[in-house]
């Protein structure tokens, strides 16, 4: 396969055949040379070989490589793929119809309790007010439960105050709740929202971790020093506990870094793909 | 076409990733941006192929998997690029990936006896073995990496030289070098063993 000469070496009809170079001189010198013709035709045959040789030896995968629902691609899967696509669709449109309703509905319902109550001559009071903290605990001042479970809306559960200011942080992902342990707890990381992150977060537990198996917006790298507005939660570490409903949209307080960093529970069911900063 | 009022992303888009480009699919990018799982899937089963191709070809074997899976969760967590920008930041997140994975591998079995395990599928997916075969796989295990991620960008993903270029980060000439000097090195292997073309 060698054959050079000075004004037309292989090397410079290597370079011709790989498209490297534009190369008129060779063109037009092939048209009337049948030696150079011949030689420019076995590169070009050389570079095909080669090409095929690449094909053999590192060969493509195998049909069903990119099937996501194979075993290897476990971490992807979540990220990649949605539970239902078409069923989360007609949820969200179900929920958009019906979420309306069922706000005024309970608006209704609580006026005619509150009559009744009042009917009653104060004998609820003890009652509502418990209620009323728990409310405010649970979804912050000025929150409505419609808003805080609608787990199919596209922004995030406005926890009015006490809630994170999402303006306040640098980096801030939506992510899965690992068990504490060691005073710490670790989020897999399914989505950043704002700034960036790696596949996990660790935190440092302050006062009470995040229920197991939770969706969490995570607040971390507070751009001033501050102290989050955080509506403690009574009661007893959740280390160790299972997911609990009534801690949806409780705010709770970690170290990140040494940073001040928070932590806000997600309805079960919420697509992070969904969810977007206010 | 324009979305909100932008100009159309396709008149804007410089020639020279222009074929690559094209063979995106229109708005991929962007609804990848807004966290759509169909558009990541559908990216996924579009380019996984290519991405394991390369990080073979860089080194890896055994996690080559976890490279490419690596690679992808990184695409869907970032911040991705104007679609005009978007394939060079991809391959060479793909290219920074594998580098970063083989320092840290922890097999480090040779080029060649990865590549002839690959061997018995050669029946199948990817034509009858050739006796040139085992030449050319010592003759990429030889090649300095920067020269086999040329070959493996020009050769596996199809890019143009220019593309090549903005994924190693290096200038043009220095890809033409890389290339030539490896196409020469692969073709003197098949010479040396002997292995002839039909003409």
């Amino acid at each position: 396969m060698n054959h050079e000469n000075e004004t037309f070496s292989d090397d410079r009809l290597l370079a011709f055949e790989l498209g490297l170079d534009d190369d008129p001189g060779l063109e037009t010198a092939v048209s009337g040379d049948p030696e150079l013709s011949r030689r420019l035709d076995a590169m070009r045959a050389d570079v095909g070989l080669v090409t095929a040789g690449l094909d053999r030896v590192v060969p493509t995968p195998p049909d069903g490589y990119t099937d996501l629902s194979d075993e290897r691609w476990g971490e992807l899967r979540s990220l990649a793929t949605a539970p239902t696509p078409a069923a989360s669709r007609r949820r969200s449109a179900w929920l958009r119809v019906l979420a309306p309703a069922a706000a005024i509905v309970l608006v209704l319902v609580a006026g005619v309790v509150g009559l009744q109550r009042l009917g009653d001559g104060g004998a609820g009071d003890a009652m509502t007010t418990g209620t009323g903290d728990k409310a405010a605990e649970r979804y912050g001042d000025g929150a409505t439960q419609g808003e805080a479970t609608d787990g199919g809306g596209a922004a995030l559960p406005t926890l009015g105050r006490g809630a994170p200011d999402p303006a306040a942080y640098e980096t801030i992902v939506v992510a899965r709740a690992a068990s504490p342990a060691a005073g710490r707890q670790r989020f897999e990381v399914l989505r950043v929202l704002r700034g960036r992150a790696g596949a996990y977060v660790t935190l440092k537990v302050i006062d009470r971790a995040a229920a197991p198996f939770t969706l969490q917006v995570l607040y971390l790298q507070p751009t001033e020093e501050r102290t989050p507005g955080v509506v403690p939660s009574p009661g007893t570490s959740a280390e160790g506990a299972p997911p609990d409903t009534d801690t949806i949209g409780i705010v709770l307080e970690f170290l990140f870094k040494g940073e001040s960093a928070v932590a806000q529970q997600l309805p079960g069911g919420t697509d992070p793909a969904e969810v977007t900063l206010p | 076409m324009s979305r909100r009022g932008e100009p159309a992303p396709r008149a804007r888009r410089p020639s020279r990733w222009r074929k690559e480009i094209d063979e995106l699919p229109f708005g991929l990018v962007e609804r990848m941006r807004r966290a759509q799982p169909e558009a990541r899937a559908e990216f996924f089963r579009r380019y996984a192929p290519q991405v394991r191709r390369i990080l073979f070809l860089q080194g890896l074997c055994d996690e080559v998997d976890d490279a490419v899976q690596e690679v992808f969760i990184k695409v869907y967590r970032a911040e991705l690029p104007a679609e005009e920008r978007f394939l060079a930041w991809f391959y060479r997140l793909i290219l920074n990936t594998g580098r970063d994975q083989g320092r840290r591998r922890k097999t480090r079995r040779g080029l060649v006896e990865r590549l002839e395990e690959l061997a018995p599928a050669q029946g199948t997916s990817a034509g009858i073995a050739m006796p040139g075969d085992p030449a050319l796989r010592t003759a990429l295990d030889g090649l300095a990496p920067d020269f086999r991620e040329a070959v493996a960008l020009r050769f596996f993903a199809d890019l143009s030289l220019e593309s090549i270029a903005a994924a190693q980060d290096v200038p043009l000439g220095t890809v033409k070098s890389r290339l030539h000097g490896a196409m020469a090195r692969l073709r003197q292997a098949l010479t040396d063993a002997g292995y002839e073309r039909e003409t």
